[in-house]
């Protein structure tokens, strides 16, 4: 069934895309952070994104804290992993090429989804939809569930508001000028580590506030951060490296793009998004809204 | 638990010391998928089995210690055939057992045919019972065809016409696909669509969606574990009035998302732990040293290793062809109290049992998911023998 062209069905699958969007916006947005300002390729960004899956599912677990508990509490905890992580280990990456934090990254990607896999098995963990969340919601020409209404308004916020504080607030430009030249914001008296260090941890949250996001609706499995984060990557190169609002831009837009393949040729929908980051690679070889050098 | 490894460790310095034993030791090569897709319905739960009905067996056969090798093949067929060749040529392995992946136990076919080397495995493709079956080979699962029968025709029978598939692009998924496709408009139904997901598939929504914009009645699912699981998530939250179709539904999947989740489901199951007594006596044994019961994966690699020990001790030696002659003509005994046959092109008929799902409310708690409604004899489950292409099955 290729090429069935039904105007409802098409409508469908973009919002459904953007949705997914939504999930590529705030997992390259956390990237597009740490790369941006700390330099580092955080291939671990989809493990911390499964943690706060995970997390989620324990909170409720064992203390029975529900959906909007966790949503709180468990990127809080995903960026306290995120700051040991980089004391104890990132932080010694900086001063050298961005190729060895991709390997860091990667192999400490592997050992968290081995030792997740160990504890809670391969198969998962089950989460339900809030109460308060559950039902649909007729959209003309779909009844689209509560949930994803939910993610795609919180989503949005979540993302121009991490947008505004970045690049809007007195916090943000002293971040970005403690990455330009860390000697002179250093000289005016701001801990720089310190500061790079919660940059990281906030770049991490992100991922796991995703994580809890997609707890209800995506099955929680020790891969599903491996899964989506190669997407995520693609989106991050097409967005341009360390764009901020690149990357949520280009997130949502892969998704609705994503959505409309999936409509018109679900075959080619996974390919999609890296035929497009091929396109852009060797038109724009700094992404879509990269920065020439 | 830890005097098993004991056994095992030091049975395996043993293998090493001895250069010529009187009696060959017999050592079974578990070839499994550990990790990925399948392994909590399988893996590590279903060695635990196997190293169940070795220790039942008395840890023994003919005086001589019945060693064990694991390792994982990953579900790569290179992979798979280096362990297999490494296993045959220098540690004298006498049985791959499992190899739950039809690319690997196909691969492994090859390289076995001609040699003194048996296969159990619990691989799907129909390929594996035809042009590429062996002397020394057993299939311990369904076969593609028979699953897609035993799956769809009792989902026809109850008026589902209008089929969608959503089908994980792997041998396995197409090969499902076509079989259960041939199934569906032998008796009548239509296949109105369907989708290939790739392995890093997470949101299925999509798919769901097209269903319904089609029309379909019934959603078949030629795919496992977490995608499988994910699909009936999604499907309950976007409210999807179609009735799904799972092929390989276990236990463990229930765990993983819940009960609530595969509500109205029903299907075929080779084994199930609360079936009868004889099965929860098993399951009490096997829960004991492994926390959650067994699932039918666990369950079929105990019944194929006792018969395979078994066949050993009456035939007295480690000849295959001896052996896989006693294993046929002698029928296996099952956890459940019946019988099952083995066929020279390496079917096992055995019957199958159709389930459905309990409500929330029936379920006293975990691993209380199904209730058993039915049995289809095996004889209506088995391909047809004489449509096999098997030169083994002839005469």
């Amino acid at each position: 069934m290729p090429f069935d062209l039904n105007l409802n069905l098409i409508l469908g699958q973009m919002v459904l895309g953007l949705v997914n969007g939504v999930f590529y916006a705030i997992l390259s947005l956390g990237l597009a952070i740490i790369f941006g300002l700390l330099g580092v390729i955080n291939f671990a960004h989809g493990v911390f994104f499964m943690l706060g899956a995970f997390l989620a599912y324990m909170l409720g677990a064992t203390l029975g804290i529900g959906y909007w508990g966790s949503l709180l509490i468990a990127p809080v905890l995903v960026g306290l992993i995120g700051i040991v992580v980089e004391v104890l280990l990132i932080r010694r990456l900086y001063k050298i090429d961005h190729l060895y934090g991709l390997l860091l990254t990667l192999g400490l990607a592997l050992a968290i989804e081995g030792l997740i896999r160990i504890v809670f098995g391969q198969q998962g963990v089950p989460y339900p939809i809030p109460p308060s969340l559950r039902g649909a919601v007729d959209i003309g020409f779909m009844l689209l569930p509560l949930y994803r209404v939910w993610v795609v308004v919180a989503g949005i916020v979540l993302c121009l508001a991490t947008w505004f504080v970045i690049e809007r607030t007195p916090l943000g430009a002293k971040l970005r000028a403690a990455t330009d030249n860390p000697a002179m914001v250093q000289a005016f008296g701001i801990n720089v580590p310190v500061m790079l260090t919660l940059t990281y941890a906030a770049g991490v949250a992100l991922a796991g506030v995703g994580g809890v996001m997609a707890a209800p609706v995506m099955t929680i499995d020790p891969a599903m951060g491996t899964n989506i984060v190669i997407v995520v990557f693609a989106v991050v190169v097409i967005g341009g490296m360390g764009s901020i609002f690149g990357s949520i831009v280009t997130g949502l837009g892969l998704g609705l793009l994503e959505g409309l393949a999936k409509a018109t040729f679900p075959s080619a929908s996974s390919t999609v998004i890296f035929v497009a980051m091929v396109i852009i690679l060797v038109l724009r070889p700094r992404g879509l809204f990269g920065k020439m050098a | 638990m830890k005097t098993n490894w004991l056994k095992a460790a030091v049975s395996a310095i043993a293998l090493g010391a001895m250069s010529l034993p009187a009696y060959a030791d017999v050592t079974i090569g578990y070839l499994a998928q550990l990790t990925g897709g399948s392994a909590d319905l399988s893996g590590e739960s279903a060695l635990h089995a196997v190293r169940m009905a070795i220790d039942e067996f008395g840890g023994k056969v003919n005086g001589e210690p019945i060693n064990v090798l694991s390792a994982d093949h990953m579900g790569k067929a290179d992979v798979g055939m280096s362990i297999a060749r490494e296993w045959i040529d220098q540690k004298g392995v006498n049985l791959l057992l499992n190899v739950d992946n039809s690319a690997v136990a196909l691969a492994v076919s090859d390289l076995i045919r001609d040699k003194n080397v048996s296969m159990m495995m619990a691989a799907a493709s129909t390929k594996l019972i035809n042009e590429k079956c062996g002397p020394h080979q057993v299939m311990t699962v369904l076969d593609t065809a028979s699953v897609a029968r035993a799956v769809v025709l009792p989902q026809l029978k109850a008026g589902g016409k209008k089929w969608f598939f959503i089908t994980v692009d792997y041998a396995l998924g197409h090969e499902l696909q076509a079989r259960a496709t041939e199934a569906i408009t032998a008796a009548g139904g239509e296949v109105v669509g369907g989708v290939a997901h790739t392995p890093t598939t997470t949101d299925f929504s999509a798919y769901l969606l097209q269903a319904q914009a089609l029309g379909a009645t019934n959603i078949a699912l030629a795919t496992f574990g977490s995608w499988q699981n994910t699909i009936a998530k999604q499907a309950q939250e976007f409210g999807v009035k179609a009735t799904l179709a799972p092929f390989y539904l276990s236990d463990t999947d229930f765990k993983a998302v819940g009960l609530d989740v595969f509500q109205g489901v029903s299907g075929t199951i080779l084994f199930y732990w609360d079936q009868n007594d004889a099965t929860r006596a098993f399951a009490k044994r096997y829960r004991e040293s492994y926390g959650r019961p067994p699932t039918w994966a666990a369950a079929g690699m105990y019944e194929y290793t006792r018969h395979y020990l078994r066949a050993i001790d009456a035939v007295d030696g480690t000849d295959a062809d001896k052996i896989h002659a006693w294993m046929r003509e002698h029928p296996m005994e099952l956890i459940n109290g019946s019988t099952a046959t083995i066929r020279k092109d390496g079917v096992t008929v055995r019957d199958v049992f159709s389930y459905r799902t309990k409500t929330p409310a029936e379920s006293k708690g975990d691993w209380d998911y199904l209730v058993i409604t039915g049995t289809v004899p095996g004889d209506e489950v088995k391909p047809d023998l004489a449509q096999s292409t098997c030169p083994y099955a002839k005469g």
